[in-house]
């Protein structure tokens, strides 16, 4: 037995109180029972994909998009149904899912990538919200 | 045991072999290269009829067309004059001749295009500067010429504007949303970020992508000023206008190879 093992103990356990610093700091402030963030259903069919492919894969979408039509100048996709589909949040996407706070920011502020302390998600910086544009139209 | 004269004698062998080897492979992927640029049955190009342009009376009205479709924000209501010229963002505008043609203006040339503009915006290069010098790819010529804009990738370093010997790129000194009239932006098209670089990309959002000629924004607006269409097809109109008539091109000397033409 080393001779001042407790030293080891201390820095131990000095280490493993940071380590789960989160865990006990939620509990510790009664952030523990947090709730998943329920989506309203949006307006059409299924449509680019089944909801349950949408709703894991939707963020490697955007992004494959993104490049796909910026870049290769690929501007439509098979739908579900088989028909083609315009690659566009705001001609496509939005035209079922209308409300972006809804259909995007409830989620992206409950993981944290969105309104928090800095915005990862600068999509409506350029991409024009059509709901908001309707809204600001009306007198 | 290998002396050093054989040592030596060996390893410049090898050396020019492996040289040799990659410059063969190099060759080999520059001759592909030019099958697929010859193969491309594509190439897009504008050419503006200078004497129709000239008699248009509402110059302002096409680019007003152009700059509302694409989200351009106006600051043209700045109050320092010299603030209003730094932060414009234009993709097609009036230059005097001179200035867009400055190696074939002379003081007694006729007073038509003496006191002329001409509309310029994006040449769409051959051989575009602006695209040598982007460093993250962020503009780039595609197949069919058309020299586009990545908004998701430009870092806004400037590079390209200080390539560009036709001043046709703008970069958003300021936050573009302050230059728009929150009651006319075109919402299927995006607007830009502060920190960008933006230019006219030929209205490619319009292409359905099936090879066709679309009717850029301008082109619509000029009542046949301008034409658009594929320099490959020789029965295109652009191609027509250029056979019958003689063009010239902005700074041909310069070997960009520019491609928007204009008849005199």
């Amino acid at each position: 037995m080393q001779k001042d093992a407790w030293k080891v103990a201390i820095g131990v356990a000095v280490f493993l109180g940071f380590f789960t610093f989160p865990i006990w700091y939620n509990v510790a402030f009664g952030h523990q029972d947090w709730e998943q963030p329920v989506i309203a259903d949006a307006a059409g069919n299924e449509c680019v994909m089944s909801r349950a492919q949408i709703r894991l894969d939707h963020m490697t979408l955007l992004d494959q998009w993104r490049n796909e039509v910026v870049r290769d100048e690929l501007r439509f996709r098979p739908g579900v149904e088989g028909d083609l589909r315009t690659k566009s949040i705001t001609r496509t996407c939005m035209g079922c899912h209308t409300d972006r706070n809804e259909f995007c920011g409830r989620c992206h502020q409950f993981v944290g990538v969105e309104g928090q302390v800095f915005s990862e998600v600068f999509c409506w910086d350029c991409h024009v919200d059509t709901v908001e544009v309707a809204r600001r139209d009306e007198p | 045991m290998t002396s050093r004269r054989e040592f030596l004698k060996a390893a410049s062998l090898t050396l020019g072999g492996v040289g040799v080897g990659l410059a063969g492979l190099r060759l080999a992927r520059a001759e592909e290269h030019e099958i697929e640029v010859a193969a491309s049955t594509l190439r897009w190009a504008m050419v503006v009829d200078l004497p129709r342009w000239i008699d248009l009376q509402d110059h302002e009205q096409v680019f007003q067309v152009c700059h509302r479709a694409h989200n351009v924000p106006d600051f043209s209501g700045l109050a320092d004059p010299e603030e209003r010229i730094r932060h414009a963002i234009k993709w097609i505008w009036d230059e005097p001749f001179a200035n867009a043609f400055p190696g074939q203006h002379h003081e007694v040339m006729t007073e038509r295009y003496r006191e002329a503009a001409a509309p310029v915006l994006c040449n769409h290069c051959e051989s575009p500067s602006c695209v040598r010098v982007c460093p993250t790819q962020a503009t780039w010529k595609r197949d069919d010429g058309i020299v586009m804009m990545d908004m998701h990738r430009c870092i806004g370093c400037r590079y390209c504007i200080i390539a560009c010997p036709y001043g046709s790129r703008s970069f958003n000194f300021r936050d573009p949303v302050q230059g728009l009239d929150p009651g006319s932006i075109t919402p299927s098209y995006p607007r830009r970020m502060r920190g960008v670089v933006e230019k006219c990309t030929f209205c490619s959002e319009l292409s359905d992508g099936s090879g066709g000629a679309w009717e850029p924004e301008c082109v619509r607006a000029s009542q046949g000023a301008l034409s658009f269409g594929n320099l490959r097809d020789p029965r295109s109109e652009v191609r027509r206008l250029l056979s019958e008539r003689f063009s010239i091109r902005r700074k041909p000397d310069l070997g960009t190879n520019p491609y928007v033409f204009y008849l005199i």
